[in-house]
Order: structure tokens, then C-alpha cells, then sequence
């Protein structure tokens, strides 16, 4: 995508500047209005969660029958994902600070699963909110392994992708864990192994931490009856994860969400931000508990917009938001859960194949490998295979 | 079943019928053995070793553990200290006292003391610390403490109390600190200890935890365990009807004759000079003299002394620090940088720099050679939040004061307006 048709100067730097002051508005709006309501909101989530994670845990502990057993892994998988999704993430936005609640600091915060909190916060609040769907910036968009934008290089490896993604979705807490690691730039000599040593040991410390709470406290717990507590708790982390990653492919990863270049966001105003940051989200829509279970990253947008405002403010934030996009003719990215996940799949299939320059590209280079090969090769002169 | 056939048994063979019974005698015996032994570590020395094991640690099972107390009783919290509002009293127009009974993981205080409270207002948590305002004797024999507390102008805990608290809810406190006590005696000795006279000087809320220390040491004199000596309290308040326990502490110094109490009006008789203050005391040097009252106050009063030669480790004080600035208060957002430039203070790091133009936080302490933890340096992802230093600031996004209270900052965005103090990053 080159400056003359990026999607980055539709809008004149005047526009963009009003844009942005309109946005700032409605989050000052927001933010202004912030009490009691939010705070009895997160404590009524809090309490869902530990209600469901004890009775969760208690069924898959005291189950008389594979149907109560079943119950307290629903049970258990749902205050999970209530813990990661609405809780752990926006605590950790900072979304909940104003309140002054120890329990509720965005940078003391340690969610339930693998991934070490502290580099999440780099990684995620830092350099995926800031750089969201810059290629080459945002290590988010694809987590370093799956090809999502036709503009990447393409490699033989990308063809097993849906394959990656199936794997990667269900192991998901160890992706996330892992790829805060920075494994990527290690091997591409960015950052050496010593210094990310602490997060390494960081994160090997979380691991084992919640690996032996699910495998090995819970279980020897229940004495004989371990092996089907291990297998509760390990369904209960699968849909999680399965969960999880499908909620967060849809909110960047669908058919319209737009990528960018490094050179399209050198010196950015605010407005520009805001503007990429709609661009690059996408919405879906639903019911009441669809949005809480999503930690409101049903809407991807507004989060995008204003990480910081506590998300259960979001879908009365869209209203503005939406009407702010119409003004200015800004698409807003929204559909049905299923629409828009079925348009993610179809991304990631088709970033399994490379474009139509790439495969042009590659027949060249096939071709020219072959000719040179039957010029230098004396032998292969004689090989009609290769020989037109 | 079962039983049935049991007594059947029974009444066909009398050898037979006595197995059972053997067997069940057995199983009583075991029974009550292990249960005895079970009420012996739940009651005894060793349950509270478990239970010190259990709650020291923090992992699933305690939190688990303790969300299911809280919610059966606020006051089981096994992780924060909780107290319930026994009762409120108004003391003046402008104070109310709120009688507390703290879980019984409490530890008790020493009169003098004070402790914090947690309130929720508008879901924003505020702590204050108040004195406790009446005798440990009454905590003693009653499980109640109190604390009274005067609606500040402006104040928005203070308000609240007021206003807002009402029986039977539950509040977090902490446990009792402060060093404005009495001197500490032997309280195995034999023969009641004899202490230095003493002088209590209060104004306006600052007779609070006087009034606790006056109590307690009426206490011990009646008990025998100090010899009663003189002691004097000079109590001002702004007008009559804003003396705070003036009536009980009077009522106390006509019981007992070592005690006196003087009232000064500084409506009527003006504020504390020294005149006034030998006029009501006659021999103040030969008194520990104890100060609790408004800053002002207590820095007139400590003039006086140092005035009058008196050494100021005969002098005890308890300030009760300033309430915080109104949110209202705009007058230093222009502030002229380039006609008298701040100074920013990094006393954790001994370090410290002046600026003559606004800057953030972050690249002040860059500046002046550290290196915190940043992100994004636009306020978006928080990673560069630090303590709130003490002074005035305003955040840079929206050109509002920081409120005094706010307990953490994006330093990223926040900029000092004068000059500031940084003890912790």
C-alpha cells in the first residue's frame, strides 16, 4: 500500500484533528461519569466468577455422575474465561485504577493463566494498543506465525496454517505465554537470550504456578479420584483457550480490518490514531452475557479507542462512536459472532496461499532457476523436462 | 433393612447379639477418640498453628476460603481487618462519633492512637486516619472502639462520615499506630507507679485522642496503677457549641480532683497566646505537655514553648495534616514557569532537578538521570504509572488537577504545576 492510496490520509489533517477531538470528548464524557455503578459492576462479575470457579471446582471434586461432573466443567470453564476476559484484561488496562481498590491495580493485577502478567502489559497494552495492525509493528497481528495480510511474504509454511491456527487456538494461554517471550526476536537477533532471561524465569515461575494448581494441587486433593479432576480442569483451561482466541481473532483479524504500514503512521496526530485504531477493529454483535463472556472485546472498537474506560461502558460509548463514523463516512466493522468469525477463517485460508504477485513471482524464479540449471548443467541440456 | 434383620438376630441368639454391640463399642471408642482429639486442635494451640499455616499462604484454597467468609460475614474477612458501625452519635453540628466493633482479629490499642479507615465513596476508595476517641478500657470490656470526626470544608471523607455512614454497615480499618501515648509502665509492679504531671493543649478535633488518654489514665489511677498526679487539659474550640466532649471531660474533672479542664472560646477569648496559656497553667515547665489540634494551631503553640524555654522532648504532638485541596481550584494551571521555574525532588533517589517549562513526570525523572519504566509515552497503556508524588499536578490530556488523594499517575501525562516531591516512583 503506498502514501497515495493508504488508507491513512482519506481524511485531511483539519478533519482529522476534529475527529479526534470529538472522540476525546465522548471518553471525557465517560470518564467523568465513572462511580459507584462501575464499581458495583465489576464487584457483581467478581463475585459470578468465584461463585462459579468454587462450584466449578466442588462438582468436578464431589461429582456422583459424568452429568454433574460436565456441569462443573461448564461451570469452571465459564469463571475462566469471566476471569480473563472481563476482569483480568481491563484490570490490567488500568480500567478500574481510579478506584484506588488494592485488589484492582492495573499493575500489581495476576490473571489465571500461564502468561506472566507483567509481560503482557508491555506487550499487549503497550505495544499492541499503540501499534495495532502496523505490519511489522504490532506482533500481535499474527503472533509471528500465521500469515494474516496478503501483503506478507509468503512461505511453504504458511500452507499448513489452518492447521497452526487449530493448534494455536487450542493451546492459546501458552501462546500468549510464550510469545511474550519474544522468541521471534530473539532469533532474529533483536534481543539477545540474557535479556530476556527475567521474563523467561518469569514466566517459567507463572507456568508452574498454575500448572500445579490445575494438575497437581486440585487433583491429589481428591486422593484416588485425581485423574478425573486433572481431566476437569484441563477441559475446563481447553474451552477457555478455544474461547478466548476466537473471541480475540474477531476483533482484528476479520475480512475488513485494515493493516498498515510503519511509513503511513510516522507522526500521527491523536485524530490519525483514533481513525487507524477504528480501521483496524472490528465489532460483533449479540446478547448481553455474549458481551460480558467477550469482556466486551465484542467491542473491539471502542476498546481500541479507549482502552482505559471500563468496558462495560462500551455499548453505550458505541452509539456515539458509530454516529461520530457516520459524520465523518469512517466504515465501522461490525456484524453477527458467526458472520464475522466465518470471515476470520477465510482470512487465515487464504493467507495459506500466496497472492497473485507472489505466485507470479515464484514462477519466474522457478523458471529462471530451471534455465539456469540446463545452461550450467551439461547433462540437464539433454532432459526435455526442464528444457522449455 | 437392614435393621430388621439386626433384630432379628438379636432376638434369636444372645452370643450373637453381643458382636454387634462389640463391634459398634469399638467404633464408638475410636469415634469419640479421633473426635476428641479433632476438638483438642480445633480449640487448642495447634489450630491456631493450622490455621496460621493456612492463612499465611495466598493461593487458590485461601481465596477461595476467604470469599465464602466475606460473604457469609463482612467482619470473617481473614485478609483485611473489618469493623462494623455499632452506632453513630452526633457530638456537634459538625462531628458525629461512630462507635465500631472491630473482628476479633483486632489487636487492641494503646489510648492515643489511631487507625485508618477505608471508605467507598462513589466507588473510589479514600483512607483517613482518625484518632480513637475513647478509653481502651471501653474496647476492652465492650469490643467497641470509636472514632469522632468533624466535617472539614471541602473534605470529602469527612463529609461522608457525616452524612452518609449508618449502623450496621461495614467498613476496612487498620491496625491501631501512633506513638502519642501515655509513657508506658510496668503493669506487673507491685506499688502504683507515680508518671510526670501532665499537660494536654488541644483545639477542634485534636482533643479526640486526648480524650481516650485522659480517660485511660482516670482508669488507671482507680485501679491502682498510677499515683495520682495533676493533669490539666487547655481545650479551644472555634465557638461554645462547636466544643467537642467538652461536657464529659468537665463532668470527669468535677469527679475527680486531679484533673482540671479549661474551655477557651477564641470566638470570645481569642486564639492561644502565651498570656492565655500561663495564665490557665501556672507550671507548665514541670509538665510532659501532650498537643493534638490544627496545623496553625499547634505551630502557635510550639512557638510559645520554645519561647518560654521548654525543651521539646517534654512536648508530644499528633498532627492531624491538612485537608486536601478542592478539585475546584484552578488558579495555579497557568503557572509562569520561565518567571519562577519548579524544582522536582526524587528523594528516593537522591536526585533532584529544576524546570522552566512544563514537562512530564516521565521526562523529568529522565532528565534528571533515571530511567522508569515506560510505553507508549502518549497515555495509552499505562506502563509508566507511578506513585503521586506530593505537589500540585495536572494531567496534560485534559488539562485537569490531579486530585491529592489519587493514589498513582500515568507519569507519561502528568506534569508538575510547583514544586514536587517524589518518595517512591
Amino acid at each position: 500500500m503506498d502514501m497515495q492510496t493508504s488508507a491513512m490520509n482519506l481524511l485531511t489533517e483539519d478533519e482529522f484533528e476534529a475527529f479526534g477531538k470529538e472522540l476525546d470528548a465522548i471518553r471525557q464524557e465517560a470518564f467523568d461519569d465513572l462511580g459507584q455503578r462501575d464499581a458495583d459492576y465489576i464487584r457483581d462479575i467478581m463475585r459470578k466468577h468465584k461463585y462459579s470457579e468454587i462450584a466449578g471446582r466442588t462438582l468436578i471434586h464431589f461429582s456422583l455422575n459424568p452429568i454433574s461432573w460436565a456441569v462443573g466443567v461448564g461451570l469452571l470453564s465459564v469463571a475462566k474465561i469471566l476471569e480473563n476476559m472481563e476482569i483480568g484484561h481491563n484490570v490490567m488496562h488500568g480500567q478500574y485504577d481510579w478506584m484506588n481498590d488494592p485488589e484492582l491495580n492495573s499493575q500489581t493485577y495476576e490473571w489465571d493463566n500461564v502468561c506472566d502478567s507483567d509481560a503482557w502489559r508491555k506487550y499487549h497494552n503497550y505495544e499492541h494498543h499503540t501499534y495495532t495492525n502496523i505490519l511489522g509493528k504490532d506482533r500481535d497481528y499474527g503472533y509471528t506465525i500465521l500469515r494474516l495480510d496478503e501483503n506478507e511474504p509468503w512461505k511453504p509454511v504458511h500452507l499448513l496454517q489452518l492447521g497452526n491456527y487449530a493448534v494455536l487456538s487450542s493451546m492459546f494461554q501458552w501462546g500468549v505465554g510464550l510469545f511474550g517471550l519474544e522468541l521471534d526476536r530473539i532469533r532474529k537477533g533483536e534481543v539477545t537470550l540474557e535479556e530476556q532471561m527475567p521474563a523467561i524465569k518469569k514466566f517459567a515461575k507463572k507456568a508452574t504456578k498454575q500448572v500445579s494448581k490445575d494438575y497437581l494441587l486440585f487433583p491429589l486433593l481428591a486422593g484416588p479420584l485425581a485423574p478425573k479432576v486433572a481431566l476437569g480442569n484441563g477441559l475446563a483451561n481447553l474451552n477457555r483457550n478455544l474461547w478466548t482466541s476466537t473471541i480475540i481473532f474477531c476483533g482484528h483479524f476479520t475480512e475488513d480490518a485494515q493493516t498498515f504500514t510503519e511509513a503511513e503512521c510516522e507522526n500521527e496526530s491523536k485524530g490519525a490514531w483514533y481513525y487507524r485504531q477504528l480501521l483496524g477493529s472490528s465489532n460483533f454483535t449479540g446478547g448481553k452475557w455474549l458481551h460480558i463472556m467477550s469482556g466486551h472485546l465484542s467491542y473491539q472498537i471502542e476498546h481500541h479507542l479507549f482502552p482505559d474506560i471500563p468496558a462495560h461502558r462500551y455499548p453505550e460509548m458505541a452509539l456515539k462512536v458509530r454516529a461520530v463514523c457516520e459524520k465523518y463516512d469512517i466504515p465501522y466493522n461490525t456484524g453477527r459472532f458467526r458472520d464475522q468469525y466465518k470471515t476470520v477463517l477465510k482470512r487465515v485460508a487464504r493467507g495459506s496461499l500466496p497472492n497473485q504477485e507472489q505466485r507470479q513471482h515464484m514462477i519466474t524464479k522457478l523458471s529462471d532457476t530451471a534455465s539456469s540449471l540446463t545452461k550450467n548443467v551439461p547433462i540437464l541440456k539433454h532432459v526435455s523436462l526442464f528444457s522449455g | 433393612m437392614q435393621s430388621s434383620l439386626l433384630n432379628r438376630t438379636n432376638n434369636r441368639s444372645n452370643i450373637t447379639a453381643l458382636l454387634p454391640n462389640a463391634s459398634s463399642f469399638l467404633n464408638l471408642a475410636f469415634t469419640t477418640f479421633w473426635a476428641q482429639k479433632l476438638s483438642e486442635t480445633l480449640s487448642g494451640q495447634l489450630s491456631e498453628q493450622v490455621s496460621d499455616l493456612f492463612w499465611k499462604r495466598s493461593g487458590a484454597l485461601q481465596r477461595y476460603a476467604n470469599f465464602l467468609l466475606c460473604e457469609t460475614d463482612p467482619l470473617f474477612n481473614q485478609q483485611r481487618l473489618a469493623a462494623q458501625i455499632i452506632r453513630v452519635e452526633s457530638e456537634t453540628k459538625e462531628a458525629t462519633t461512630l462507635w465500631l466493633r472491630p473482628t476479633s482479629r483486632w489487636l487492641g490499642f494503646k489510648a492515643g492512637q489511631f487507625i485508618t479507615i477505608d471508605c467507598e465513596i462513589n466507588g473510589v476508595r479514600l483512607k483517613r486516619n482518625y484518632s480513637i476517641s475513647c478509653a481502651p478500657e471501653v474496647f476492652e470490656e465492650q469490643g467497641l472502639i470509636s472514632i469522632t470526626v468533624k466535617a472539614i470544608h471541602d473534605g470529602r471523607v469527612s463529609n461522608f462520615i457525616n452524612d452518609s455512614l449508618v449502623e450496621s454497615q461495614v467498613l476496612h480499618i487498620s491496625e491501631a499506630m501512633g506513638s502519642f501515648t501515655l509513657p508506658q509502665v510496668d503493669t506487673e509492679a507491685q506499688n502504683p507507679v507515680a508518671i510526670d504531671p501532665m499537660l494536654f493543649i488541644a483545639a477542634g478535633s485534636g482533643v479526640t485522642p486526648i480524650k481516650s488518654m485522659i480517660e485511660h489514665y482516670v482508669h488507671r489511677v482507680e485501679s491502682g496503677y498510677f499515683v495520682p498526679q495533676s493533669v490539666q487539659l487547655v481545650y479551644y474550640s472555634n465557638t461554645d457549641e462547636d466544643g467537642i466532649f467538652i461536657d464529659q471531660l468537665q463532668a470527669l474533672a468535677e469527679r475527680y480532683e486531679y484533673l482540671s479542664v479549661v474551655h477557651r472560646v477564641s470566638e470570645r477569648d481569642g486564639l492561644i497566646t502565651q498570656k492565655a496559656l500561663k495564665q490557665d497553667v501556672q507550671d507548665i515547665e514541670d509538665r510532659s505537655i501532650f498537643l493534638c489540634g490544627p496545623a496553625g494551631f499547634m505551630s502557635a503553640v510550639e512557638d510559645i514553648c520554645s519561647s518560654m524555654n521548654i525543651a521539646s522532648d517534654q512536648i508530644q504532638t499528633e498532627s492531624f495534616g491538612s485537608a486536601p485541596t478542592s478539585l475546584t481550584d484552578v488558579s495555579n494551571l497557568d503557572y509562569d514557569f520561565e518567571a519562577t521555574p519548579i524544582s522536582v525532588d526524587f528523594t528516593y533517589a537522591d536526585k533532584q532537578i529544576t524546570s522552566s517549562s512544563p514537562k512530564s513526570l516521565l521526562e523529568l525523572a529522565e532528565n534528571a538521570g533515571l530511567s522508569p519504566k515506560y510505553g507508549c509515552r502518549s497515555g495509552i497503556c499505562h506502563e509508566c504509572k507511578c506513585q503521586r508524588p506530593k505537589g500540585p499536578l495536572v494531567n496534560q490530556m485534559t488539562g485537569n488537577l490531579i486530585p491529592e488523594d489519587q493514589t498513582v499517575v500515568q507519569s507519561c501525562i502528568t506534569a508538575p504545576i510547583g514544586n514536587v516531591t517524589l518518595e517512591q516512583w
